[in-house]
């Protein structure tokens, strides 16, 4: 080989090198951004990734009712950005689709943490249930999902990704168990809900549902259907009601006057500030609710 | 030359044929209509039928669907500690650190007791309700791969998101077939490792599954 020859293949190999450098480096150096549409999906994904470099984005503003949710070219942009996003997939965060595709993201990778989740039925019909992250035992499946694709993305936190993972799954259990033995022996068994969002928490303590005072999901229900619910009330002698608190005070002043039945708050997770205990603070005063509803108290 | 003019008298057709011509009319109209509306219709899911010795989740009582959930939960747990340690675990460590379905639970229908069984690549989970007559019993079975047999259908799942109902993934990669099953009363007295010849009925989460 000439001395012309070798100078070419040495300045060859040096560009591949440093074109190799120049476009791994960058790559391996950036953390991990995970994307997620819903509060709970926040919350279990900034407990897996504690400790790590992985940072946590929101897709919607914390106050944002993502049922009737627009996205804005911002939030479309924040998708542009990310390496996986945690999604539903089961109506309720139907526009993630778009903003995804809209976002030119062809190498994001969708979590869709509802896969393989066995579905309760809707109370009214027989489509699925989508409030799969009110319950206890979905919120720790799930969570393990979740932990299982991270560490696929980043091998070298898997450690730590499963041992968060499992000291949260502990603690949800924790919350669930000291609940349920105060439910022994409850007053109640049976029980009405204004929104049909908790039928995986009731089955989960082995509650009743006798009916749903929504006609469908986020509806206000007309004079008939709320005579309906007052109806069930009174026949079927059901002496709770769960309600949410964007539900109109005035129609559920309606149920009280009309039946003996006490109305408490239960949390949808839906809205308010994103922050890693969420879904623990809330599940913990849901348990709670639950307790204090159905021993009469 | 003299043409006589070709006159044709054109008449009202009868009234027999006049309405014949209308049937047929609309007959062609409403077969357009039904080629039209059943060619645009949305294919149907290819649901094959289940097997017998199958049921589906959503078809069990409450009490039923939970456990089954519960099991789910149990089984991601002793995959985790049959990836740690390289053994399944006994029903009973489980129930220590509070797992369930194993763990003892106040509210769960039934009282059930749970022990396992492992023969050969196989591990069952049984639960047995304390009023084993009046509750049904559970069994949770796992099968590991035979090494010397290659399971070509466990090629395509490849990661955590493309398992399927019937299957988990190791994070060596080691695929295992699982199944959830259920049957009436008490276990029967010996166990075999087909259970729907024991009357055991495999619980599936989708009608499209057939494993």
């Amino acid at each position: 080989m000439s001395f012309r020859n070798r100078t070419k293949l040495l300045a060859s190999c040096s560009l591949l090198i440093l074109g190799a450098a120049l476009f791994s480096a960058p790559a391996s150096a950036a953390p991990l951004k995970v994307g997620t549409t819903l509060h709970p999906y926040y919350s279990w994904v900034s407990n897996i990734v504690q400790g790590t470099d992985v940072v946590v984005q929101p897709v919607l503003p914390g106050d944002v009712d993502a049922s009737n949710y627009q996205p804005a070219p911002e939030e479309i942009h924040r998708i542009a950005g990310l390496d996986a996003i945690v999604i539903n997939g089961l109506g309720h965060d139907d526009f993630i689709q778009g903003m995804i595709k809209a976002s030119g993201n062809d190498k994001l990778r969708i979590i869709r943490v509802n896969e393989g989740t066995p579905l309760i039925s809707n109370f009214r019909d027989q489509s699925p249930n989508s409030h799969t992250f009110i319950s206890f035992t979905n919120a720790i499946q799930q969570t393990y999902l979740i932990e299982r694709v991270l560490a696929e993305l980043q091998p070298q936190s898997a450690a730590t990704f499963r041992r968060n993972a499992r000291a949260y799954a502990t603690r949800l259990r924790g919350i669930k168990a000291a609940a349920a033995a105060q439910l022994v022996d409850p007053k109640y068994h049976r029980v009405v809900t204004v929104h049909d969002g908790y039928s995986y928490l009731l089955q989960e303590f082995g509650i009743e549902l006798a009916g749903v005072v929504e006609p469908a999901h986020g509806l206000i229900p007309s004079a008939a259907e709320l005579q309906g619910t007052i109806d069930i009330l009174r026949k079927e002698g059901v002496h709770v009601v769960f309600s949410e608190e964007r539900f109109p005070p005035a129609l559920l002043q309606v149920v009280r006057d009309a039946t003996d039945a006490r109305v408490y708050i239960l949390s949808h997770i839906a809205t308010g500030e994103y922050t890693p205990d969420k879904f623990e603070v809330e599940m913990a005063r849901n348990a709670d609710t639950l307790v204090r509803a159905l021993n009469g108290q | 030359m003299n043409h006589q003019p070709n006159v044709v008298e054109v008449g009202p057709l009868p009234w027999r044929e006049e309405m014949l011509a209308v049937v047929r009319a609309l007959a062609a109209i409403y077969l357009l209509i039904f080629f039209f509306v059943w060619g645009r219709r949305a294919p149907e899911a290819e649901s094959a039928p289940l097997f017998p010795f199958q049921v589906l989740f959503a078809q069990l009582p409450a009490a039923e669907q939970y456990l089954f959930r519960q099991l789910g939960e149990g089984l991601t747990e002793a995959l985790y500690i049959r990836a740690e340690e390289g053994s399944w675990p006994p029903a009973a460590e489980l129930a220590a650190e509070g797992i369930p379905p194993f763990a003892p639970d106040p509210l769960r229908v039934g009282a059930y007791a749970w022990r396992e069984r492992i023969e050969g690549r196989t591990i069952q989970y049984l639960g047995e309700a304390e009023e084993a007559e009046r509750f049904p019993s559970f069994l949770l079975q796992i099968v590991e791969p035979d090494p010397a047999v290659p399971n070509l259908s466990h090629l395509r799942l490849q990661s955590a998101q493309s398992m399927d109902e019937a299957h988990r993934r190791l994070p060596d990669g080691t695929i295992l077939d699982v199944s959830i099953w259920i049957r009436a009363g008490p276990l029967p007295p010996t166990l075999s490792l087909s259970p729907m010849t024991q009357g055991w009925r495999q619980i599936v989460i989708s009608p499209q599954f057939r494993n």
